[in-house]
């Protein structure tokens, strides 16, 4: 056999996933019928009334109202934000804050009861000794249904966004802060839930068999082994998710919480579009601290570790 | 930080070179200098009679080009085919154009030289697998397979060996020595064994926290100057 | 008794980080939650429907059980129910796909810029006065630009967005889908840069040794090894933009959130619950599928 028909051979045999060649393309079609189908109006972005609206929007809708005399000068502005940030911004800003805090901390806390039920390698007959003569062993529950059971638990709880649940526990519970925080800390539960059971099926197994072979059973091993691996690596996940908890913060208000989601709303509706982009830069720069607080944070943990 | 000091030496051309000493000794900086990819502070480095700080960045790839430098395996990409990690060794002679191409789809000539080569190095079955289901003494021989599709003048290696186990680490160097001989290319390769050295190589060179420690054919070099790298190495970690 | 003894010992952790430090964090963290409850003036009483809260609770999580198959008071609608969520799961869907289009185009290209590895010049190549501008001067200025470009698409919610363009531009389907672009570009563009920023260099710099330029070493070393991880989050960006597109439409976008706020204004809770199962079960889909594609990228 010469070489180019080996080649040819070696070719034709080589190892394929049909799976990952049938998803690019799968993807990549849909993606381009998304574009072109017609079901999004490009072309009408681009029509005159469009515009028109957009040079009525820039020159009069955002243009500072309180200015319209004295003309545009950043002494001016400065003092008509001020004034708007001191009357309503700085607190509806604070209550921003301490929603996604309240969420956050409620979300973790129940995540960490919960994740470990997710990880296949605790929710198993013999944790941490997996493909051992032991798994084939009769066990007194059905752990590996269990732990799917509960891993599709946690997606059902994040597959709804929080803005749905807020909206729908909003009719229930009546205005107060408690949809928001709900609806943030359920959305949140799935995602940390998730992140932490994968955290500690990840873990290192060799630390955790060595421990199990010493005899430790499955709580012991939980609390004085998985739990002090994991611990930072879920706090780095629990400030991750506070950044986003903040971003939905904002927006949640929209609903008739008071952050500043609902003076945002509330400038929409009586078309004080200059009010509303004041707000969305105060989101803005709420959502930029909350970065920042999670990045050193998240910084802190790493060097601790 | 001064990694080499006070060398100096001719490399003849189809020279078979050891370089031995300990973790840290300057090994790869030095087989760095020979390619080009680090430029000494002070003194000269001249290939074939030019100096490489001298040369502007265009000679100086290509002058990296024409040398092979078979790195450790895990320098591979681990995640695309072995044809794609061999042609790679060509990367620096084509355009971005004719790169992208070669990457993608490679061409008829391409694919024939990428075979010969990997049967040449004993795994010509394996040029369409993916590179990390290969053995780590495998994909040792794909990163040789891909300096030789530079079709280069030189060879170095940077310890070849270091994560093979001892019969394959033997294999491995007599091929490397072979090909070497059989392409009548200078090699030059970085070791921890001496024994390998002994076997395989007519010159070795010792180093040192930077300073060469003997240099000669290898069969002239006293037992004790080998010893004294192995005593040395106990030393410089205490330094340390 | 000994061995009992003996096994609590060995339960002992072997390594914490820091002497309790991860206790008092989590126990700050635990107070802090407790401060913004007393800040916000809530109480446990406020988690108790009321009156006409606790009908329309019951009422809406008795339906959970029993989803709507057929428009709920059928009056003056004709056509079928199930075909209504299929095609506003189908236009959700299209809405997302085209905002991660868009956003993984841009994301890809502002993750590059923004990438430290990207502007990692060769040293040894640093020759000509060009060069060393370039190396020293204009790649960071690049770089600067375009973080600072991300932040500022992150920190406004995609929501705010589709505000803003409603203000000005109106109601208008391309606009919401650039407002999920917008910052999804954001994003995907600083977890790309993050990846390609701890990808091992090993491969680029092997590829610099045989004479490749720094891009050439770049695209062909670094891009592929970050790609898995690269791809997963691209996913699971994905699955974000189908919920933030639902969402859309509470805004009158014609997306699932559109279908499920009229129901649920009309009272009709199993219709409701039909949308909901229905964007479950879309999530469910993407979850076992991207779940398939991670095994087959880390085999």
């Amino acid at each position: 056999m010469n070489a180019s028909s080996t080649i040819a051979q070696l070719h034709r045999e080589r190892p394929k996933s049909q799976l990952l060649r049938g998803s690019a393309l799968v993807l990549a079609l849909f993606a381009l019928w998304a574009l072109v189908s017609g079901e999004i109006a490009w072309l009408d972005l681009f029509c005159a009334d469009r515009l028109e609206n957009l040079k009525r929007f820039i020159a009069t809708d955002a243009y500072p109202h309180a200015l319209k005399e004295d003309g545009l000068s950043l002494g001016g502005l400065l003092g008509w934000a001020g004034a708007i940030f001191e009357e309503r911004g700085a607190s509806a800003a604070l209550r921003t804050l301490w929603i996604s805090i309240a969420a956050i901390v409620i979300a973790g806390g129940v995540a960490a009861v919960l994740a470990p039920l997710g990880a296949r390698t605790i929710m198993n007959c013999d944790p941490f000794v997996i493909d051992s003569a032991t798994d084939r062993r009769r066990c007194f529950l059905p752990w590996t249904q269990l732990s799917s059971c509960v891993r599709i638990g946690f997606i059902l709880l994040r597959a709804i966004p929080e803005y749905i649940w807020a909206f729908l526990l909003l009719a229930m519970l009546g205005p107060s802060a408690w949809p928001a925080i709900l609806a943030l800390a359920i959305h949140n539960t799935g995602i940390l839930c998730r992140l932490g059971a994968d955290t500690i099926e990840n873990l290192d197994k060799r630390a955790l068999l060595a421990l199990r072979m010493l005899g430790s059973r499955r709580l012991p091993l939980l609390f004085g082994g998985v739990l002090p691996m994991v611990l930072s690596r879920f706090l780095l996940y629990f400030f991750y998710r506070w950044e986003t908890c903040v971003r939905e913060a904002t927006v949640l208000g929209m609903l008739g919480v008071v952050s500043l989601g609902y003076w945002i709303q509330d400038a929409r509706v009586r078309q004080h579009y200059d009010e509303m982009l004041l707000f969305v830069g105060m989101g803005a720069a709420l959502v930029l601290l909350g970065d920042m607080l999670s990045l050193g944070m998240r910084a802190w943990i790493r060097r601790a570790r | 930080m001064e990694v080499l000091r006070n060398l100096t030496l001719r490399i003849e051309p189809g020279e078979n070179i050891a370089i031995i000493g300990p973790s840290g000794a300057g090994k790869t900086t030095f087989l760095r200098l020979l390619n080009g990819t680090v430029l000494p502070t002070s003194g000269r480095v001249l290939s074939d009679s030019v100096d490489s700080a001298e040369l502007g960045p265009t000679h100086l790839r290509r002058l990296r080009s024409r040398v092979g430098f078979v790195h450790q395996e895990h320098a591979l990409v681990p995640n695309v085919r072995v044809v794609q990690n061999v042609v790679a060794g060509k990367l620096g002679q084509r355009s971005m154009w004719g790169a992208v191409r070669s990457m993608l789809s490679p061409t008829r000539a391409d694919l024939d030289l990428a075979h010969e080569l990997l049967v040449r190095v004993g795994i010509g079955d394996k040029l369409f697998q993916r590179t990390d289901h290969l053995s780590g003494g495998e994909r040792q021989r794909v990163a040789l397979a891909r300096a030789l599709f530079q079709e280069p003048d030189a060879l170095l290696a940077d310890e070849p060996v270091a994560s093979v186990d001892p019969a394959r680490a033997r294999d491995l160097i007599g091929l490397l020595c072979e090909v070497a001989r059989e392409r009548g290319l200078t090699l030059v390769c970085s070791l921890h064994d001496l024994l390998l050295a002994q076997e395989f190589f007519g010159r070795s060179i010792g180093l040192r926290e930077g300073r060469v420690q003997f240099d000669g054919a290898t069969n002239e070099i006293p037992a004790e100057a080998f010893d004294d790298l192995y005593r040395l190495e106990d030393a410089g970690s205490r330094a340390r | 008794m000994t061995s009992t003894a003996w096994k609590t010992r060995v339960a002992v952790p072997a390594r914490r980080p820091g002497p309790g430090r991860g206790a008092i964090v989590v126990g700050l963290l635990a107070a802090l939650g407790l401060v913004a409850l007393w800040a916000l003036e809530l109480s446990p009483a406020g988690l108790v429907p009321l009156a006409g809260g606790r009908a329309i609770a019951a009422d809406f999580f008795s339906a959970a059980w029993q989803p709507a198959t057929e428009y709920e008071g059928t009056a003056g609608i004709d056509g079928s129910f199930l075909l209504e969520i299929l095609s506003a799961l189908y236009r959700t869907v299209i809405f997302a796909a085209a905002a991660m289009s868009l956003a993984l185009v841009a994301g890809t290209v502002l993750g590059f810029l923004a990438s430290s590895t990207w502007w990692a010049g060769d040293p040894a190549l640093l020759g000509s006065p060009l060069r060393r501008f370039f190396q020293s001067w204009l790649g960071p200025l690049v770089q600067g630009a375009t973080r600072i470009l991300i932040v500022g698409q992150r920190s406004v919610h995609e929501l705010l967005w589709a505000l803003l363009f409603l203000a000005a531009f109106g109601l208008n389907t391309a606009s919401a889908v650039v407002a999920i672009a917008i910052p999804f570009t954001g994003m995907l563009a600083k977890v790309f840069s993050e990846l390609l920023d701890e990808t091992d260099p090993e491969s680029a710099h092997s590829l610099r040794a045989v004479g490749a330029s720094p891009i050439k070493a770049f695209l062909f070393g670094t891009l592929p090894r970050a790609l898995p991880d690269m791809s997963a989050y691209a996913f699971y960006r994905l699955e974000c933009a189908v919920r933030s597109s639902a969402i859309l439409g509470f805004f009158g976008y014609p997306t699932i959130g559109y279908s499920i706020r009229l129901s649920f204004e009309n009272l009709h809770y199993r219709e409701v619950w039909s949308y909901l199962w229905a964007l479950i079960i879309l999530v469910l889909c993407f979850e076992a599928w991207s779940a398939a594609l991670r095994r087959r990228f880390v085999a």
